[in-house]
């Protein structure tokens, strides 16, 4: 999830201030949170009436807990690191914090399975699947915004990756 | 600290004068002023570059130029260790986004390949293992894509890369797991900026998982400090370096560098993915194209309000931008790409007929902290490049 101050970095924290008696949660990233809380402790922003402001406690910071493994046994990376930074260390580390990795890529990207290219390029006839997939649902976005000639292009194409493929061609709408 | 090496011979030594690819007027050119594609990539069975040892860097390094030797590539461009160049040398190669500006900062283990007309190359050893970029003028989102796919394909012919069925390439940032794709276009929207129409465009791109980032220069990791006794402003009325924030602009694949629109220098703005997982390459470049477009048009638009509503206000700008360029003794970088936007805008506009968009291009390149100290041949402090760059600047607009 990208913060939810400057829109910008990779939010690593879940912050919540209570203010009147009520719990707001936003996610910010490490430079903005020291910022909010520099402004929290002087006072200078006072987001609710001044004796409540007076009566709230100091803002609370709730990082969720690592859970085990802390630190990955391949390149030693520490939990943390990953989560303050949106870097992790190896390969091995997606896999290690999988748990606490994953909410964050569905956060950045809206997905965690991947699409598109392989690392093997010997596998044509998956790259081609994928690529007839792709095309497919591009031509449904083309056509959902009138654009009729990057539809046809794409009606092409799609008609020459079935050929190749030795697909049945299914009638297009 | 900085290494003064500016010995160049013409077989080794990084060319300063602008790239090949500039030379050519892309689709677009008006409003588009580059586009760069940039894949991101690991080796399997090593840590990443962050974590790794030196020796790990080394061993990397040695099986990505076997992987160029065997693939016949060092015929058509070269390899750079970067410990065997200038520092100037360096940032030359990080101004024309051909190194991220992680390996400007640390290049001890790190290396580039790159072609002959400098528009396409491998950065080794930076954030990950491997970062391919390819370049090209104005808008050609697909020509960029299909150069740097095929380049991919070669080289995952001969490395084995950190793939993973599910997660796709894996790389050190988590925003470019995936397909580890980032492609940009680099916008000149000088006309939107004057009506106020950035702010729709950001939240628009938001929406698409796309960003806008402003261009915003920095200091370059190796700017020599003032001269003892002299000062910035020393014998003018003003300072005339007083809005410098920097001398370069920098690629950056994180986004971190960039800044806020509202702080764009030069009108300059990225629009680029932010998804990287989830979408494959060719619906990215999609999307990519279509809000490039969509962009352009409204670019396009504002620019033909402003001249039949606004002329004078078009005209003064312009001209009050030549009469500085054909003056100035110093100036800073900040200032001299605010000029370089009037400038650009005169051309785009017809008001400056005697120029071209490539010049001025050439020009945005070449004022730069790196060109320019590779240029002069000596190591400059602050003050001195500006008044190189005024020098450059009155060379290329002298009044008739």
């Amino acid at each position: 999830m990208l913060c939810q101050k400057c829109h910008k970095n990779l939010a690593t924290v879940r912050y919540a201030e209570v203010v009147d008696g009520k719990v707001t949660d936003i996610h910010l990233c490490p430079d903005c949170l020291s910022r909010q809380q520099d402004r929290s402790a002087s006072g200078f922003e006072l987001s609710g009436s001044i004796p409540a402001a007076k009566s709230s406690p100091r803002p609370q910071l709730l990082r969720p807990r690592p859970r085990a493994p802390r630190t990955c046994k391949s390149c030693r990376t520490k939990l943390l690191t990953v989560l303050d930074s949106g870097k992790v260390g190896c390969a091995h580390c997606y896999a290690h914090f999988s748990v606490d990795i994953e909410p964050m890529l569905v956060a950045l990207h809206g997905s965690t399975q991947h699409k598109g290219k392989t690392s093997r390029v010997g596998d044509v006839r998956a790259r081609l699947r994928s690529d007839l997939q792709t095309k497919r649902s591009l031509l449904r976005s083309a056509l959902e915004t009138e654009n009729y000639e990057e539809a046809a292009s794409l009606r092409d194409n799609i008609r020459q990756l079935e050929t190749v493929l030795g697909a049945s061609l299914p009638p297009e709408g | 600290m900085f290494e003064t090496r500016f010995d160049q011979s013409p077989s080794w030594g990084v060319p300063w004068e602008p790239p090949h690819w500039m030379a050519e007027e892309g689709p677009e050119a008006s409003v588009a002023v580059w586009c760069q594609c940039s894949l991101v990539r690991n080796l399997a069975d090593f840590a990443f570059p962050e974590t790794c040892s030196g020796e790990d860097k080394t061993s990397v390094e040695q099986r990505v130029l076997s992987a160029l030797r065997e693939l016949n590539l060092c015929e058509e461009g070269r390899y750079y260790p970067l410990s065997d160049l200038s520092r100037a040398e360096v940032l030359c190669l990080a101004e024309c986004r051909l190194i991220p500006y992680e390996l400007t900062l640390n290049g001890s283990h790190g290396g580039v390949y790159v072609t002959e007309d400098r528009s396409t190359s491998i950065a080794v050893n930076g954030a990950d293992h491997l970062c391919i970029t390819a370049l090209a003028s104005g808008c050609q989102v697909q020509e960029v894509w299909s150069r740097l796919t095929v380049l991919d394909d070669r080289l995952a012919g001969k490395l084995d890369y950190a793939f993973d069925k599910r997660l796709g390439f894996l790389t050190t940032s988590l925003g470019h797991a995936g397909t580890g794709l980032k492609e940009s276009v680099v916008l000149h929207l000088p006309a939107l900026v004057m009506l106020n129409g950035m702010a729709n465009l950001v939240q628009a791109a938001r929406q698409r998982r796309q960003a806008i980032h402003g261009f915003k220069s920095v200091v370059s990791p190796v700017a020599a400090p003032l001269a003892p006794g002299t000062s910035p402003g020393e014998g003018s009325g003003e300072n005339a370096l007083a809005s410098n924030t920097g001398d370069g602009f920098y690629m950056d694949l994180t986004g971190a560098l960039y800044g806020d629109v509202a702080e764009a220098e030069g009108d300059l703005f990225m629009l680029t993915n932010l998804a990287t997982l989830g979408v494959s390459e060719e619906e990215i470049l999609f999307h990519l194209r279509h809000a490039a477009s969509d962009i352009i048009a409204q670019e396009r638009a504002a620019r033909e309000s402003l001249l039949m509503r606004e002329s004078k206000r078009l005209e003064d700008r312009v001209w009050r931008a030549v009469g500085i360029a054909q003056n100035a003794r110093v100036i800073g970088f900040t200032e001299s790409v605010g000029l370089w936007s009037s400038l650009r805008l005169g051309i785009e506009t017809g008001l400056l007929s005697e120029h071209s968009l490539r010049e001025l291009d050439e020009l945005l390149f070449a004022s730069q902290g790196g060109h320019t100290r590779m240029r002069s041949g000596r190591d400059c402090d602050e003050w001195m490049l500006g008044i190189e760059r005024a020098d450059l600047l009155r060379a290329r607009f002298r009044a008739a």
